[in-house]
């Protein structure tokens, strides 16, 4: 029983990361109808660069800033190469998907030629001891996880709803032509979306570290574990994304102990296949059609 | 023109060129190797300009079909003995069904959904081929993979079944492109909606151009795999997979030649390069950004100018006695109400569209649909022609409810729309075009297609004398095979309608057909409406041009605000005092 709690656990931790990355995507797609498929190489870049900054600047916590923001602006900088032209081109949306899947194939090469093959552990920024609920320890940084997740996802809806921003990204997702007629430009808020990602993905990251040792090869599929949360979940709200995250890492972390480990990957896919083809819309979306 | 003496000259010429060539090569394996690789990646490369190129879609998964092909193979020439023709047929049966699983969801939403789907069943096969070692021999991979022909034969006969195979996908492109085929493809690439408007289903037609390709990637790991006498699971990653869309793309995905061109450039790079092996992902990452963001038509595109056409080229014998094609309807239609919109209701979230709306069209009227802007005239248009489902009612064609049917369905029952932006293939000539107004109700085999049978080619002649009788009708006979590109908006408008005339419905839906005309075009536009009537085809036009309406309708239905305000003639609902209330604004005085 203790062993099921904490494998739980363990998956929700996991599955908080995942609803960062699905909350990532909720926006990107909701501004711009495209994502990048480079989210995930991204963040991982994240990691190594605060390996690289902590040695450089020998304060974690100055090389967590500096990540933050060389992570943001990078995603911007990815928007408006590789997303803004792609879209403005032509309606298929063969051109963004293949310029972000290189930009990947990229970011996630270059990484391994400058770090290395080998998993590398970012430094801890807190350290968190285990804390003992009734005869469960749960590890310190899960609940540090699950908890920015969980964190993160009020502050974003507080953002939405109760700031101009918010609100401004709100309309350009409903409509982008409406919102262009009320005075937001719709590409700056495009812009600050993506930016927007960007410093959520960079955050994930701190909250990965501790869980797991990073190597370059881990971002792509970590991103396209993301997406699938998103769909499992729904992707018009950022709440319903991020649960469709927690589902998804319990059941994985499930499925890799009742069941196989080698499967653990094919659980979050097969379960987009799933709901794609039982119920579209994703699990919690409550929108009515 | 190349006649046929020429012809047989060119053909002597290139069988001289290549023994000539052959023989060069034959003395250094290198380039036997080079040739082998760059012909097994232009299978695959073929195959997916099949469901990428041609159709548009983002399939970016097929190392793993390549690699279950290969592996499939091997593994049953190797451990079970099967011989090679069998082994063949199974590197092709595999990957199709496990393809089929991929397709099923990954079509259904299509898109970015579609790419990860596809992304994903790449990595997760390939970690399946590391991890079932016990099956696989996992890491290691499998060497010993017995050659298609022995090597008695020498090197250069030995390459000639990989050759024949890259010949036959060839031909395969070729021949698709030559049909009615590669039209669904084009038009399910340009929008959906429009490929469900004349009768073909998007979905279905996905799956088939996405099992094609994996038929291809499969074929190619088999050759693959007993060339090269080795196969490790890197044929399998994404990486792979990577490349094989490089090659279409940098190529010209959805062309003939792009292919060749893309395969041999891609291929080599990583064979001249090998001091820049370590970097060479990072590297084509970078490509692949710059093609698909500065040149999505590939080289192709750049220096197509200079190569032969694969256009379809025009016809020379396209008289009228080849074009007595039968109609589409066996019997004349009769009198009465022919299609009957019963009580239909419609919300947007927080806006009614529309609101128990009814209406009567009897058999060969022109019945007008008017309205001021937002009352709900094109969302009735769209629930008529199955893109939308009412909340609530009923549509009835000649007695059958269509209300659940999705669009392309109720295309093939007899009603053709138009669209109120212009939907055309852009790209292509306008018989292409006009062409795909047949796909209702006459299509075609499939498999002759693909084989491109002289049955085939004589059906889709027939077809193009049958088109061009209407294109004569409609007075654009010069702009026959122009590209759409290059046509004036008014003449766009004429090869929608042309396109909508030859799908000969039974009720035709016309959304504000003559917005954008001049008035020249709109008294000739009128012209045609009366002498499409009397060919006895019903006509419900959405219209804004009240002389229009005037002129040639019989009935009109007007909306406001998703309610009917009055039905009946024109000289009826002009007196209406609520019609003048939703046009002008207040009552006038009588």
């Amino acid at each position: 029983m203790e062993q099921l709690l904490f494998v739980i656990v363990s998956g929700a931790a996991v599955g908080s990361i995942y609803g960062l990355f699905a909350i990532s995507y909720h926006l990107m797609f909701s501004v711009r109808g495209a994502v990048s498929f480079a989210q995930g190489d991204l963040t991982m870049l994240a990691g190594f660069l605060l390996i690289t900054l902590t040695a450089w600047l020998s304060s974690p916590f100055a090389a967590f800033v500096a990540v933050l923001l060389l992570i943001s602006l990078g995603s911007g900088v990815i928007e408006k190469v590789c997303i803004r032209p792609a879209i403005r081109q032509s309606s298929h949306n063969l051109g963004w998907i293949l310029a972000t899947v290189g930009l990947a194939t990229f970011v996630s090469n270059t990484s391994t030629i400058i770090w290395g093959n080998l998993p590398l552990r970012p430094p801890e920024l807190v350290r968190l001891e285990s804390v003992r609920i009734g005869p469960v320890a749960i590890g310190g940084h899960e609940m540090l996880a699950i908890s920015c997740g969980v964190g993160i996802v009020i502050l974003l809806r507080l953002l939405l709803n109760h700031t101009i921003v918010g609100r401004s990204i709100r309309v350009t997702a409903a409509d982008p032509t409406a919102a262009q007629l009320c005075a937001i430009n719709s590409d700056k808020v495009s812009l600050f979306v993506f930016m927007l990602s960007g410093l959520i993905g960079a955050i994930s990251m701190m909250l990965i570290a501790p869980l797991t040792f990073i190597r370059p090869q881990l971002g792509f599929i970590f991103g396209l574990k993301g997406f699938a949360s998103a769909t499992v979940g729904g992707l018009e709200s950022s709440e319903s994304a991020f649960l469709g995250g927690i589902l998804l890492g319990i059941a994985e972390a499930l499925a890799a102990y009742f069941l196989w480990s080698g499967l653990k990957d094919a659980v979050a896919f097969l379960a987009m296949a799933i709901i794609i083809l039982v119920r579209p819309s994703g699990l919690f979306s409550f929108a009515r059609r | 023109m190349i006649t046929s003496y020429k012809r047989t000259a060119l053909l002597l010429v290139s069988i001289g060129i290549a023994c000539a060539l052959l023989f060069v090569v034959s003395g250094r394996p290198y380039i036997i190797y080079l040739i082998q690789l760059v012909a097994i990646n232009l299978i695959v490369v073929y195959g997916l300009n099949v469901v990428m190129g041609f159709a548009g879609q983002a399939t970016v998964g097929h190392a793993a079909l390549f690699a279950i092909g290969a592996y499939t193979s091997a593994l049953l020439a190797i451990d079970y003995g099967w011989p090679l023709i069998l082994s063949g047929v199974a590197a092709i049966i595999v990957p199709l069904i496990a393809a089929l699983f991929l397709a099923f969801p990954s079509f259904k939403l299509g898109g970015v959904y579609l790419a990860v789907l596809t992304i994903a069943f790449n990595i997760i096969v390939h970690q399946l081929i590391i991890n079932l070692e016990r099956v696989t021999k996992g890491s290691v991979g499998i060497p010993g993979i017995p050659p298609i022909l022995p090597n008695s034969v020498g090197p250069v006969v030995k390459m000639l079944p990989v050759l024949a195979l890259v010949y036959i996908a060839y031909r395969v492109n070729k021949n698709i492109l030559r049909s009615f085929f590669v039209r669904e493809l084009w038009a399910i690439r340009e929008n959906e909606a429009l490929a469900s408007a004349f009768g073909v289903n998007p979905y279905w037609t996905k799956i088939i151009a996405f099992e094609i390709s994996a038929v291809f990637a499969g074929l190619g790991g088999f050759c693959y795999g007993h060339v090269m006498a080795y196969i490790s699971p890197d044929m399998g990653s994404f990486f792979v997979s990577v490349m094989f869309v490089m090659m279409l793309i940098a190529g010209g995905a959805g062309t003939l030649i792009g292919p060749i061109i893309g395969a041999i450039v891609i291929t080599m790079i990583p064979e001249l390069m090998h001091e820049l092996e370590y970097f060479s992902q990072s590297i084509f990452g970078l490509l692949l950004i710059l093609i698909a963001l500065f040149f999505p038509k590939g080289l192709y595109g750049l220096v197509g100018r200079f190569l032969p056409e694969d256009r379809r080229k025009p016809q020379e014998d396209l008289s009228p006695a080849r074009s007595a094609s039968p109609s589409r309807w066996a019997a004349l239609p009769g009198e009465g109400t022919l299609l009957t919109v019963e009580s239909i209701g419609k919300s947007f979230g927080g806006v009614q569209a529309l609101s128990s709306v009814s209406l009567d069209v009897k058999q060969g009227n022109v019945h007008a649909v008017i309205g001021p802007n937002g009352s709900g005239k094109t969302t009735l248009i769209n629930i008529i022609s199955g893109f939308l489902r009412p909340d609530y009612g009923k549509v009835v064609l000649a007695g059958e409810s269509l209300a659940v049917s999705p669009g392309h369905e109720i295309a093939r029952k007899g009603i053709t729309r138009t669209f109120q932006n212009l939907s055309l293939l852009e790209d292509q000539t306008v018989m292409e075009n006009v062409l795909l107004g047949l796909h209702p109700w006459r299509r075609g085999s499939l498999v002759q297609a693909l084989l491109g049978t002289r049955r085939a080619k004589v059906s889709e002649s027939e077809k193009e004398a049958f088109c061009y009788g209407f294109i004569e009708r409609l007075g654009i006979e010069p702009l026959a095979y122009k590209k759409v590109s290059e046509l004036s908006y008014g003449q766009r408008k004429l090869v929608e309608t042309c396109r909508a005339l030859v799908s000969q419905p039974r009720v035709l839906l016309l959304d504000e057909p003559t917005s954008g005309l001049s008035q020249t075009e709109i008294g000739e536009f009128i012209d045609l409406l009366r002498k499409v009537k009397e060919t006895g085809v019903t006509i419900i036009l959405v219209e804004h041009h009240i002389d229009i309406v005037e002129s040639i309708s019989d009935s009109v239905t007007v909306l406001d605000e998703g309610l009917v305000i009055a039905q009946g003639t024109y000289k009826e609902i002009a007196r209406n005092p609520k019609v003048i209330e939703a046009y002008l604004g207040e009552t006038q005085a009588a």
